[in-house]
Formats: C-alpha cells, sequence, structure tokens
C-alpha cells in the first residue's frame, strides 16, 4: 500500500509523540481514571482487593467532617490570591532594574536564580519554620532608614508594609523562574517604540504604563500561570503534604484518592478562572491572534 | 542595547559616563576626549545620572543580600558548634570554625550511599527526559497530523494536575509490578517523556522548534530523506541550545523531588539525597519539639548538623550551577519561550 505524502506525515508524527503517548496512557489516564473511580468507593479487603461502592461519602465527609482538608485548603488558596500578585510585581520590578543594568547583569543575574536550583530541596522552607527569614529584609531595609534618622521597627510596626515585607521573603526565593521570564519579554519589546512615545513628549512613567504593560501581557499572563501551577503543586505545599501523608502513611487509599480529586478540580477552577480573566487584558502586538 | 522604561539608557552617552558599578561621585568622571569643556547643563543632567545609577546599585546589592542569603546562612551555621549556635553574640562567623557538623552529617545520612542513588537516578532521568523529550517535542511542533492540537491540549492539562491526585493508583501500579523500591519508577517515566515536570520540556521542545525555519527540513525532504532521519540529523543538532537548557533543569528538578521517590521508595538504604535530607529534617524537628532532656547532647542533632546535610545535598547541584549559570539565566531567551 502506497501512502500519500500527507498520510506519511502523520504517520511520522504519530510515531514521535507514541513514547508520550504511551505515558499518557499508562502514567496519567489510567491512574487518573483509577483515582476518580476509587474516591467513590470503600476498600473492604486490602489484600483480596474487594470494592464497594459508597457514592458521595467521601467527598461529603472531606467537605464536612474532615478537620485538616476545609482549612489547609483555604490557607492554599489565600496564599495563591497574595503570594501569586506580590510575585508578579515584585519579579517585575526586578526585571526592570535588571534591565537597567548594563555590566554586571549576567552576575546578579546568577544571584537572583540561585535559591531556584538549591532551594527547592526543603532548605527554604527550613529557613522559614526557624524564623530566619522574617527578619531579613527588614534587616536590610535598616541602614537606609537610619540615614534618614528612623527606627525600622517603630515606623513599620504593625503597618501592612511590615506584613508584606515579611511575606515577600518566602516570596523573593521562588521567583527566580519569574524574573527571567519577565527580562526575556522586556528585552523582546522593540526599542523604537520607546524612542516614537519619547519624540512625542512621553515620560518614562507613562511609557510605562502605555508601552511596557500592554507589550508584556502574554508574558504576565504566562508568568501568573506558571507561579500558581508552582504555588499550588510544589511538594512543601500544606495540601500536598496533608494528602501524601493520609495516602502513603495512612493507608487510606480511598480517602487520599477522594482528597486528590477534590484538591485537584479546585486547582483547575483556579487557573481556569484566572486564565479567562487575565486573557481579556492581553494584547497581542501584530498578527498574532 | 536593551530599551528601559526609566530612559536611562541611550547608548553612548550611559556606558561611557555610568558603565562602571557606583562611580563614586561627579568628579571622577573619566576624561572625555570629545568634549573637553562640559556645559553645566550636561554636569547636572550626569550627576542625576549617576545618583541613579549609585540607587538602582545599592538597591540591587540589597536584593543580592537577600538571595545569597540561605547559602550565607548554610555555609555559616555549619561550621558552628553546637554551643555557637546558642550564642547570641555570634551572628555570621564562628570563632572555632570545625567541620565536625559535617562528618556527623555525612555519617548519619550515609552521604555517599545517597549521592550514588541521587546521581544514578538523575542522570538516567536527564537522558531519557533529553531524548525522548526532544523527539516528542519536534512530534507536537511539525508534523501535522489529526488529533495533533487536542493531544497538545491534553498536554498543557496533565501539567495541572498534582502528584497526589494519581499517587494512589500509581503506588497500586507499581506494586502489582514489583518495583516498589527499585529505581524503576523513577527512571522509566523520563524515557517516555513524563519525568519530573516533563510536560513542562516538552512545551520548551515544541516552542524551539517551532521557531526554527523550516525550509531546511523541505530541503532535505527534496532529497529524499526520511522524517526520522531529518530529525535526527539535521533538527537535533540545531536544538543543542534547547537541550543544554533541558538537561539542567531535568537534573536540578529530578534532584530536588521528594514527592515521587517518597512514594515508590520506602525503604531508608534506598532513599535518595533530597529523601534522605528531608528525613534528616524531620528528625531534628520532631527533636527541637520534644523536651530539653531529650535533645542529642552527642552533637549529632543540631542546627549546624542539619545545615551540613542541606549543604552536602546540594553541593553538586551547586557546583554544576557554578559552571553553567549562563545556560540557566539565559535559559528562556534561547528556547524562545518568550516571543
Amino acid at each position: 500500500m502506497k501512502l500519500t505524502l500527507k498520510q506519511q506525515q502523520s504517520l511520522w508524527g504519530y510515531i514521535f509523540i507514541s513514547p508520550w503517548v504511551l505515558g499518557l496512557a499508562l502514567l496519567f489516564a489510567w491512574p487518573l481514571g483509577r483515582s476518580l473511580m476509587l474516591s467513590f468507593q470503600k476498600v473492604t479487603d486490602l489484600f483480596q482487593w474487594q470494592t464497594e461502592w459508597v457514592g458521595l461519602d467521601h467527598y461529603r465527609q472531606i467537605f464536612t467532617e474532615d478537620i485538616v482538608f476545609t482549612p489547609v485548603l483555604l490557607d492554599t488558596l489565600e496564599n495563591v490570591a497574595i503570594d501569586v500578585p506580590l510575585i508578579l510585581v515584585f519579579s517585575l520590578l526586578l526585571a526592570l532594574l535588571l534591565t537597567g543594568v548594563g555590566r554586571g547583569q549576567t552576575f546578579l543575574r546568577a544571584v537572583f536564580f540561585l535559591p531556584v536550583v538549591i532551594g527547592s530541596a526543603g532548605v527554604i522552607q527550613h529557613m522559614l519554620s526557624v524564623g530566619v527569614g522574617d527578619q531579613l529584609l527588614m534587616s536590610t531595609l535598616e541602614p537606609l532608614m537610619q540615614g534618614m534618622g528612623a527606627e525600622v521597627d517603630s515606623v513599620v510596626e504593625g503597618t501592612p508594609i511590615q506584613w508584606i515585607v515579611t511575606r515577600l521573603t518566602a516570596i523573593i526565593w521562588f521567583s527566580g523562574v519569574e524574573i527571567l521570564f519577565f527580562i526575556a519579554g522586556l528585552n523582546s519589546i522593540p526599542p523604537s517604540l520607546y524612542e516614537a512615545a519619547r519624540v512625542d513628549g512621553a515620560s518614562p512613567w507613562e511609557s510605562f504604563w502605555k508601552i511596557t504593560l500592554p507589550m508584556l501581557s502574554p508574558v504576565i499572563l504566562l508568568v501568573t500561570i506558571y507561579a500558581m501551577i508552582d504555588q499550588l503543586t510544589f511538594p512543601e505545599n500544606p495540601m500536598i503534604k496533608y494528602i501524601m501523608q493520609v495516602g502513603v502513611r495512612g493507608q487510606q487509599l480511598e480517602y487520599a484518592s477522594a482528597l486528590g480529586m477534590a484538591y485537584f478540580i479546585v486547582v483547575f477552577l483556579q487557573i481556569a478562572l484566572v486564565v479567562r480573566i487575565m486573557s481579556k487584558f492581553v494584547f497581542y502586538a501584530g498578527e498574532k491572534p | 542595547m536593551s530599551a528601559t522604561v526609566d530612559g536611562t539608557v541611550n547608548g553612548t552617552v550611559n556606558r561611557t559616563a555610568a558603565g562602571l558599578p557606583a562611580p563614586s561621585g561627579a568628579e571622577s568622571f573619566p576624561a572625555r576626549p570629545r568634549a573637553r569643556r562640559i556645559s553645566r547643563y550636561r554636569l547636572r543632567r550626569n550627576a542625576t545620572r549617576v545618583l541613579g545609577k549609585i540607587l538602582l546599585w545599592v538597591v540591587l546589592i540589597n536584593f543580592t543580600y537577600v538571595f545569597l542569603f540561605p547559602l550565607i546562612y548554610m555555609m555559616a551555621t555549619s561550621v558552628k558548634t553546637l554551643t555557637e549556635i546558642n550564642n547570641p553574640s555570634i551572628v555570621w562567623i564562628s570563632r572555632e570554625p570545625s567541620l565536625q557538623a559535617f562528618q556527623f552529617a555525612s555519617s548519619i545520612i550515609d552521604y555517599f550511599r545517597g549521592l550514588w542513588i541521587s546521581t544514578f537516578v538523575s542522570a538516567a532521568a536527564v537522558l531519557g527526559q533529553t531524548c525522548v523529550g526532544a523527539m516528542v517535542g519536534y512530534g507536537f511542533a511539525r508534523p501535522r497530523f489529526p488529533g495533533r492540537e487536542f493531544l497538545f491540549w491534553v498536554l498543557l492539562f496533565t501539567i495541572i494536575v498534582p502528584l497526589p491526585t494519581l499517587a494512589v493508583p500509581l503506588y497500586l501500579f507499581y506494586s502489582k509490578l514489583n518495583l516498589i523500591n527499585t529505581f524503576m519508577p523513577l527512571i522509566l517515566p523520563p524515557f517516555l517523556g513524563w519525568g519530573v515536570r516533563g510536560g513542562m520540556i516538552l512545551i520548551v521542545f515544541r516552542q524551539f522548534f517551532r521557531g526554527l525555519p523550516s525550509e531546511l527540513e523541505d530541503a532535505a525532504y527534496v532529497d529524499g530523506a526520511s522524517p526520522f532521519r531529518v530529525f535526527w540529523q539535521i533538527m537535533l543538532p540545531l536544538a543543542k541550545p534547547a537541550i543544554l537548557v533541558v538537561m539542567l533543569f531535568t537534573l536540578v528538578w529530578t534532584w530536588n523531588d521528594t514527592l515521587l521517590p517518597g512514594l515508590v521508595i520506602n525503604d531508608t538504604a534506598a532513599y535518595t539525597l533530597g529523601q534522605r535530607m528531608e528525613n534528616y529534617a524531620q528528625l531534628f524537628t520532631q527533636a527541637r519539639h520534644a523536651s530539653a532532656k531529650t535533645w542529642s547532647t552527642s552533637g549529632e542533632i543540631g542546627e549546624n548538623v542539619l545545615m551540613s546535610v542541606t549543604l552536602l545535598g546540594i553541593l553538586p547541584l551547586l557546583i554544576v550551577y557554578i559552571f553553567t549559570q549562563r545556560y540557566f539565566t539565559q535559559s528562556i531567551d534561547r528556547t524562545g519561550l518568550v516571543e
């Protein structure tokens, strides 16, 4: 049988992605389906693998009886709602500062990315739990404030600034990838736009809001999604820890599955909602759809 | 020259006047042969510019400190003795630095065994994820076939599913195959493109291949090459930047991952380095929460040992990073992820 050129191309396409499709079936679709099924079941005999159908019992239990799930979930949602915007603003700010640096940028980039390489190993989590992180940003502000003749603690104490600064320490260490995304995005904006704006008398402030931000909006969307996924699925996330604990240590397999499904649905809805809202504000220059 | 919002960067003026990190003041301008007589206006403008630069560098150096803090803290604490840790007058530099904490650390977690395991697992994952990832990424980028767009949407979907959602069936799957406490569950998935954050790796490759011009391939097809040969001999050599980036990120992500190992390896002798670190951190936390009496006085449990453990655990990554930081920090520019 002779295949047309188009059919040949299709065939090769399938061959190229075949390993991934095999993985999709074995390591994703099947476990996901089974997890979903298990969440409606109760294991009556672990060794003979006997199960019985219990319907929505586990889900009812999760949302009404589980004393850990709801608080941790709300905590996670709150963290994402506060941290992700902070990460966005902060990493955009640092990216802007970095693009203003001529020599030395390579070194600074390397430093800013370091926590991403070494940090995911629970190191940073430990530091935060011991409390070394809390005072860190405050201490860097100190010389600046003393120069102005004020004590940091007395000025910032109890204000939103203190709250943000304390929170920022945790965030800063996780924003290496986001900074890189923004630098790449900033460098892709044609300089001619700024020149044209300056000739027309726009101040740097105006050209930031009228040029940089709209041109950067696709990157902002990308970074938001990345930051959200990062925040919602990193191993030290309390929710992830809780589910793994229930499943692996507690051996409550069906309940862990139900927890996993419930959490996944929340994650999915959250990301879908954010993407939907944000894509209204995304501006694509040129011919891109 | 990159454009900035504050408009300070405009070619030559900026570079000669303030390209150096934090010049000491307006007097120390390098002599500029073209304009001997500097007008007062220009002097003032340059002064503001220098001041701006100094301020920028002050802010950036402050942040440098914040970013380097975890590393500095680890190094400083790991050489302290147990009494020095509890002594508030010693903030950073130990008066009697010792490497004893490292000795304790490496014997408690059986460091070299963990190092070997992690190296082996990571190397295999890097190999598999890179080879198969490039192939699958190319498959998503170039050949047209029915269902390609749909499957790509599935790929995007898989990224947001957290591992715990799949954990129980995966565990049952591997235990049925008798693969629990072997390294197969860590090594095999990368060879299907399903390593740690495998979905992101595939997107990187896809974006990269889409950015390459298709004329080269067309020429090869005219000469009668098969698609696999085109991929292998023409596209893969062109993909070196993307390959390097993927290798490094896969290394870091696999090395630092504790979720999947925590699921499939429960024999402490077979723990990866990440698990060993986590294990010791737990031990430490428990001891800290327990009463002071049970606190080990032999010095095996203490913050200095904890920091030694973590430092030892990330040391290989740190060494790799020192030599390859350029590829990490230019990864996004190089792979064309942001266009």
